[in-house]
């Protein structure tokens, strides 16, 4: 019995601390999710970047970021989903959620979920809305993040 | 007996359980600076209760690209617009007035190297990695050689671009490594000013159109900074100050006729439709100017 029990111990303490390192983001490395993001986003010059922690929840949620433009800049936008373990829709629109409409730019709906990096560009707007869609999970799903960097011509 | 054993084999279950969900806590970004918020109403919103948060998310752009756009609306170099370099040794007093300078220096070397002036681009390379030490980002420019490559290619104006965009990314990440986004948002404030001040300067000289435009354009980007600066306020009164300084910018821009009129026909503003004065834009230039001269002094 004393057996079973230290056994179980220690698994339970692996659990642990596997829960720890992955929540402490070793999927969410900000370094190489950059360098990463940099080389897509090449001959285009870096601007911004935003990396979004991402947590599930038991409803399905959404992440909104803001992203100012200047109009008549070429702007490439780069996603990086590498660090989550669930997909997440990405979706940019030119009106915030709060708007009564709101017209949808981009969407990475159906794309493959093992297409990691997606690239989009795009003109003629002074702001953009991107949000991140995150589905439903039970709480023990590993938390990770959306690495989204932009660049401008 | 039978009791004990129970208790022997769910005592540390529930503990690690225990451990389990705090870590699980503590992976939630601690100062959740990421707004959660569902699409309601929207064309192509998702169709479901999602859970909300209301923290507002945004990205600011880099002094690099502001520059670039004055640049590409015509705006001319003009010596001793720009903060003297010397100045540095002035910016001793403080985190805050240290980033709100290595702001208003990376405008600086921005304007000077888009306009391929190369020493006063190395004057305020220079400066800027004095104030990037104190702020501790030194390793900023010693990534890549980015120091070394930088007065390498200064005649060549691509590659300065580039590499200027680069220095830049590694500050974001260094910032963003040690939790100092704080310190960005307010780097950026002082680039956005000096950026506005030499804007205004020189289109007091030449009353160029699409100057005064860009001008105008600048001030969507002013309510993102007084939004990040506010998240950030209880990190450092001394930034209590500037959003101060920046929310009168923004309200003496809102009372324009033009903007007005704009803001009461339709739900968002729509920068590149406003008209403004050749009065109206003098009174943003004298604000510019004195929230300028208060962080230039130290």
């Amino acid at each position: 019995m004393h057996k079973l029990t230290t056994c179980l111990f220690l698994f339970v303490c692996v659990s642990v601390f596997s829960a720890f390192q992955a929540s402490d983001g070793a999927s969410c490395d900000s370094k190489n999710l950059r360098e990463r993001a940099k080389k897509t986003l090449d001959p285009f010059k870096y601007d911004s970047a935003k990396l979004t922690k991402i947590t599930y929840k038991t409803k399905e949620s959404v992440k909104e970021v803001e992203v100012p433009l200047f109009i008549g800049e070429k702007y490439r936008f780069v996603f990086n989903t590498e660090g989550i373990s669930k997909p997440v829709i990405i979706s940019v629109y030119n009106k915030d959620k709060d708007a009564r409409t709101r017209k949808l730019l981009f969407s990475t709906e159906g794309t493959p979920a093992a297409e990691k990096q997606q690239v989009w560009e795009h003109t003629h707007s002074m702001k953009v809305f991107v949000d991140y869609s995150i589905p439903a999970a039970d709480s023990t799903a590993t938390p990770g993040c959306v690495f989204f960097m932009l660049g401008y011509q | 007996m039978y009791l004990k054993k129970v208790s022997f084999l769910v005592t540390p279950l529930v503990t690690s359980a225990f451990c389990l969900a705090l870590s699980s806590c503590g992976s939630a970004p601690k100062a959740d600076q990421d707004a959660n918020a569902s699409p309601k109403d929207s064309v192509a919103a998702v169709k479901t209760d999602a859970q909300t948060e209301d923290k507002p998310s945004f990205t600011l752009p880099s002094p690099l690209q502001i520059a670039s756009i004055f640049k590409k609306a015509g705006l001319l170099y003009y010596p001793n617009i720009a903060n003297a370099p010397e100045n540095v040794s002035k910016y001793n007093s403080g985190k805050i007035s240290q980033a709100l300078n290595l702001g208003i220096y990376s405008a600086d070397l921005s304007y000077s190297a888009l306009n391929k002036q190369n020493q006063e681009s190395k004057s305020y390379m220079k400066a800027s990695r004095e104030l990037a030490s104190q702020l501790g980002l030194s390793k900023v420019f010693e990534t890549d050689n980015l120091a070394e490559r930088f007065e390498k290619n200064l005649s060549v104006d691509d590659s300065l671009a580039s590499i200027i965009a680069e220095m830049q990314m590694q500050t974001d990440l260094i910032l963003e490594e040690h939790e100092q986004e704080y310190i960005s948002a307010t780097v950026f404030a002082g680039a956005w000013v000096e950026s506005m001040y030499i804007g205004g300067k020189v289109y007091e000289k030449g009353k160029a159109k699409n100057v005064s435009f860009r001008l105008v354009e600048q001030m969507a980007i002013a309510e993102n900074i007084i939004k990040a600066l506010k998240s950030y306020e209880a990190k450092d009164a001394s930034i209590t100050p500037v959003i101060a300084d920046l929310t009168t910018t923004r309200e003496i821009f809102k009372n324009f006729a033009g903007v007005k009129a704009m803001a009461n026909s339709q739900e968002d503003i729509d920068f590149s439709k406003i008209t403004i004065t050749e009065d109206e834009i003098g009174q943003l230039i004298k604000k510019i100017d004195e929230i300028r001269a208060r962080i230039i002094k130290g």
